[in-house]
């Protein structure tokens, strides 16, 4: 796919509108980096080199800047599928390493990872999938979840 | 100017306002007010990361009351004649990202935002700027801004102690989410009707994040003076799930408490040494506890939060980079127990090190101390532990526990 048509996806996947507010909110634009990240991960866009060649063209900066900057956060790593269980204290208190456990055997080692505390401790042990948060987890639920999870991963 | 003065007398009198509560809370406020009421403050930047384990009042705020948010926000920023205001919030937050851009919309619709309000015509822009995570702990006021210029994710040194952070070379002021939803009942209400609640020098309430092996979990907003952390997990927590000897650990780099103690901890930060010079020795922080039963070990609390302080640790300072994991991989030794070579004087002077490099100039943000603190106190709780642990034929310790669930989330603002 050529560049500018690689353009004209994004530029329609988060929107004209929107993308001239995230331009307008910084007096200078590389600080759009974030929030263009965030706003294509939200819309299921893996962030590869053609993807942060575009955000460093727009936000007028270097695909080195793009990448320095994002090599800064683990969770910028992870897959967008992936399911993330909280590892924080109040979380492995509560058995997230059971949870764990039990989703990597359901549904493999590589689809499940772990983050720190992802600040939802009152619902622990909780995990995250495409940005849903799910908590107050017991072992029906999980088992649900699971089955659930085990089809073809779909974005509703 | 008028209007502006009053708010900012509002918010920043020293005798007997609300800068109170901003000292109180432990966030970057209080005396940041009154430098930022001198100078030319561009942006007032609004932390809703949270970086710390076991709380989530500022994440609730943003999806329970984005509207008290906003209006907090909208004070300030118009107290300091700020053009903008910056919402940083955690990117894996999506729901309260979601909610916190409806309220916003809604303000702008009603007029209240982005338009000239009031008698100043001044006009006020807000901005969602998600973050992702980790965050350093306690990676001071300077992070943020850092962030927005869109840097890694690393704290920056600042040029004298009373400088203001900067922002694409201008001032702003970074201030606690939960901070500021106070600011529109103390005004509205008056600073006096704030502080009948409280103590003299502490008025008002505070959000107290409880989690762990309790009944009900939540966040309550509660009256500062009125109780100890025990009636907290005992009255509102539902109490303890198991019986026995319970362990309280405060994230904010408190000691952790243990059984009685637990009972006796004033929810008063006037009665801990710091802020109020108290005799409960430690930090009250923002009120945040997680309790956990005797069957945990503390070594295996401390282990996992020294493993998380070194995977946050930005790198920038030495002392910070290479010490975290220097204690994180021979607390993970200590843990699997009985393996030879982990020299417990170096191990407890490794641990003093960290826990006064901010104080001794080492580090440049509170993440190295508040790690090495955090996990002082937990080990001063089972002294006898770690030289178990040490000797040779110890038996490895872990908290993997079957999964439990609580009996009942509980919200009460």
């Amino acid at each position: 796919m050529s560049r500018t048509a690689i353009a004209e996806r994004l530029r329609a996947t988060i929107g004209e509108s929107r993308l001239t507010e995230v331009l307008q909110a910084y007096k200078e634009p590389r600080g759009a980096i974030l929030p263009l990240v965030t706003l294509l991960r939200d819309e299921g866009v893996d962030i590869d080199a053609d993807v942060t060649a575009w955000i460093a063209h727009t936000c007028e900066v270097s695909s080195a800047i793009v990448l320095g900057a994002l090599s800064g956060f683990s969770e910028l790593g992870r897959d967008l599928d992936s399911i993330v269980v909280c590892d924080g204290l109040t979380c492995r208190l509560m058995g997230a390493s059971w949870v764990r456990s039990l989703l990597q055997e359901r549904l493999g080692q590589d689809r499940v990872c772990t983050s720190v505390c992802q600040n939802a401790s009152s619902s622990a042990p909780t995990l995250q999938v495409h940005g849903v948060l799910y908590g107050g987890l017991h072992e029906d639920s999980l088992h649900a979840l699971a089955k659930r999870l085990e089809r073809p991963a779909s974005r509703d | 100017m008028q209007e502006r003065r009053w708010l900012l007398e509002g918010v920043e009198r020293p005798d007997a306002d609300a800068l109170d509560v901003y000292r109180r809370n432990g966030g970057y406020g209080g005396a940041r007010w009154r430098q930022a009421a001198g100078q030319d403050v561009c942006a007032l930047v609004v932390d809703v990361t949270e970086s710390e384990a076991g709380r989530f009042r500022d994440r609730k705020l943003a999806e329970r009351l984005p509207h008290r948010l906003i209006e907090g926000a909208l004070i300030a920023a118009h107290a300091l004649a700020a053009d903008e205001v910056y919402l940083c919030i955690r990117a894996d937050w999506r729901r309260a990202r979601t909610v916190l851009g409806h309220a916003l919309g809604e303000a702008e619709a009603a007029g209240w935002i982005g338009r000239p309000l009031g008698r100043s015509g001044h006009a006020v822009n807000f901005y969602v700027h998600p973050v992702p995570g980790p965050l350093p702990a306690r990676g001071g006021d300077h992070l943020l801004p850092n962030l927005i210029e869109c840097s890694r994710p690393e704290p920056r040194a600042a040029f004298g102690v009373d400088a203001l952070p900067t922002l694409f070379g201008g001032s702003v002021l970074v201030h606690c989410a939960a901070t500021l939803g106070y600011l529109p009942s103390i005004l509205s209400r008056g600073a006096d009707a704030f502080r009948v609640l409280g103590g003299k020098d502490f008025p008002g309430t505070v959000a107290v994040s409880v989690s762990g092996h309790v009944r009900r979990p939540g966040l309550f907003e509660i009256e500062i003076g009125t109780g100890t952390f025990g009636d907290v997990i005992d009255d509102l927590a539902g109490g303890t799930v198991a019986g026995g000897e319970s362990l309280a650990i405060f994230c904010d780099g408190a000691p952790a408490l243990k059984g009685e103690a637990i009972w006796s901890a004033a929810v008063d930060p006037a009665a801990w040494s710091h802020p109020g010079g108290g005799p409960q020795m430690g930090s009250f922080g923002s009120g945040t506890i997680v309790v956990a039963d005797e069957s945990v070990a503390p070594i295996e609390l401390a282990a996992k939060w020294l493993r998380d302080a070194a995977e946050l640790s930005c790198g920038q300072c030495p002392g910070c980079r290479e010490g975290s994991a220097w204690l994180a991989k021979q607390s993970r030794r200590l843990r699997q127990g009985g393996v030879a070579g982990v020299g417990l004087p170096a191990f407890e002077a490794r641990l003093e090190e960290l826990a006064t490099s901010e104080a001794d100039g080492l580090s440049i943000c509170g993440h190295p101390t508040v790690a090495a603190q955090m996990t002082q106190g937990l080990l001063q709780i089972a002294p006898d532990e770690l030289s178990q642990q040490a000797a040779p034929g110890a038996e490895p310790c872990t908290n993997d526990g079957p999964l439990r669930t609580a009996d009942s989330i509980h919200l009460r603002f």
